[in-house]
């Protein structure tokens, strides 16, 4: 209960913070817009073509804002040095990853609530694909970048070239759930079936690398 | 109140602490006791440990080799961390939040209830602080919301790294109040300054470091002063 207190604490400093800046979400609704939008020009907006490229276009707009949110997850502690204050409590390591995760994941969800929309008129999608089915696949595959992103950006923060070691770290790791939720909305765009494989595969790679970086939440927030 | 004796408990055990950069070595060898209750100056030229020195006791950097026990905790573990307040050359507190949102977050984190917040600005007469936003505090603003930080949850060691740099005249004295009556209450503290004048009269020992080596350890200067008199 206490960790669980740690971790909500955590979640909304960082998402108050980000409502009094708004230092993440106006770059990353910037990019990702940006993206969409020259995208929008360059293909015309065929429901044949929407099916056959949309799910990685979308994705493409997704990674590149979510990359400016996962940089942020640690930068916004430099301020004052309270990743200092931070490690200087007793609170278990885990505790403050997964408030830094779920903030990540939210601060994503958010843009691509507002993206997805626009996506779907800019490409003229059917209105008969299955919603629910790409909701969920970006659900999935959110919480896979949130993760592994959130916890590359902690291993990354001290680092010199943090903004570029961030996705050389991140996007090797993530190219089996990268494939998982491209191809997953793929198959939703197209209507051609169901995507079980593919969530199965986004779900266990979800809960492995969650394990896995509350595990090493100790090693990896080490400031030494 | 009495002044603390040298001989009380030790609270704080250094044995050879040694701390590396690389090759550059920053602390050689240091070791010292400091009993519960008093109030020790750190003093040294630039370069000489003294910020290490601390970042050592808080946990937030471990030794190349030695030992720190906090009582019976070692220094960088859970138990001593809730025992130990450390005010760093940052305020660690967050400039776009208000003095009250940063102290209630660390409250959290040290699982204390939101009532400690108000009981440690009161401590260090900040009161008035507690609805503005970090980021707009004047410098002397700023250390008394750091210092309320650190008094929090209470610690039995408080680490204070040049406390009184950049600091008027009157924040100083009120400062020297408030470390006075913590020490007083039982705390033991351990100052930083370049300006050991500072700590004159309020200081129960002084400790010297020189090049990472440490030159001088005296406690009980207080006492001894009291004899005089």
């Amino acid at each position: 209960m206490a960790d669980f207190r740690i971790a909500w604490a955590t979640l909304t400093r960082d998402v108050r913070l980000e409502l009094r800046t708004r230092e993440s979400f106006n770059a990353m609704l910037f990019y990702a817009l940006l993206v969409v939008v020259i995208f929008s020009f360059a293909f015309e907006s065929e429901a044949e073509l929407t099916a056959r490229v949309g799910g990685g276009l979308l994705w493409v707009a997704f990674l590149f804002a979510g990359l400016v949110a996962l940089d942020r997850a640690f930068v916004r502690e430099m301020p004052g040095d309270t990743l200092t204050g931070l490690l200087l409590s007793p609170a278990p390591r885990a505790a403050l990853m997964a408030g830094k995760f779920v903030s990540s994941f939210v601060l994503m969800l958010t843009i691509e609530a507002v993206l997805l929309p626009l996506f779907a008129v800019l490409f003229n999608v059917s209105s008969e694909v299955h919603w629910g089915g790409i909701v969920l696949t970006v659900v999935l595959g959110t919480w896979a970048l949130a993760v592994t992103g959130t916890y590359f950006s902690a291993m990354s923060i001290h680092t010199r070239h943090r903004a570029l070691l961030l996705p050389l770290l991140l996007l090797p790791v993530a190219i089996p759930a990268i494939i998982s939720m491209v191809q997953a909305t793929q198959v939703f765009l197209s209507r051609s079936g169901v995507a079980n494989y593919w969530w199965k595969l986004l779900f266990g790679f979800d809960v492995v690398f969650t394990a896995l970086g509350l595990l090493l939440a100790d090693v990896v927030l080490d400031v030494d | 109140m009495q002044p603390p004796t040298v001989n009380s408990q030790p609270l704080l055990h250094c044995d050879r602490l040694t701390r590396f950069y690389g090759i550059f070595p920053a602390l050689r060898e240091v070791s010292f006791q400091l009993p519960a209750g008093c109030l020790v100056g750190l003093y040294g030229p630039n370069g000489a440990g003294k910020s290490t020195l601390l970042h050592l006791l808080a946990g937030v950097r471990r030794p190349s080799s030695g030992s720190i026990l906090l009582g019976n905790a070692r220094a960088g573990s859970a138990e001593a961390r809730q025992r130990t307040g450390y005010l760093a050359h940052d305020s660690l507190l967050h400039p776009h939040l208000t003095v009250t949102e940063n102290l209630t977050f660390y409250a959290t984190l040290y699982g204390l209830p939101a009532t400690a917040v108000g009981k440690a600005l009161a401590q260090t007469r900040g009161e008035y602080l507690a609805a503005l936003k970090v980021g707009e505090l004047s410098q002397g603003m700023r250390q008394k919301a750091a210092l309320a930080r650190c008094l929090l949850h209470t610690p039995q060691l408080l680490l204070l790294d040049e406390p009184f740099a950049s600091l008027d005249r009157a924040t100083v004295e009120e400062l020297q109040q408030a470390l006075a009556g913590l020490r007083d209450a039982g705390m033991t503290i351990l100052a930083s300054t370049h300006t050991p004048q500072l700590l004159e009269g309020l200081a129960d020992g002084a400790m010297v470091l020189e090049r990472g080596r440490l030159r001088q350890c005296e406690l009980g200067l207080r006492s001894a002063e009291a004899g005089k008199h």
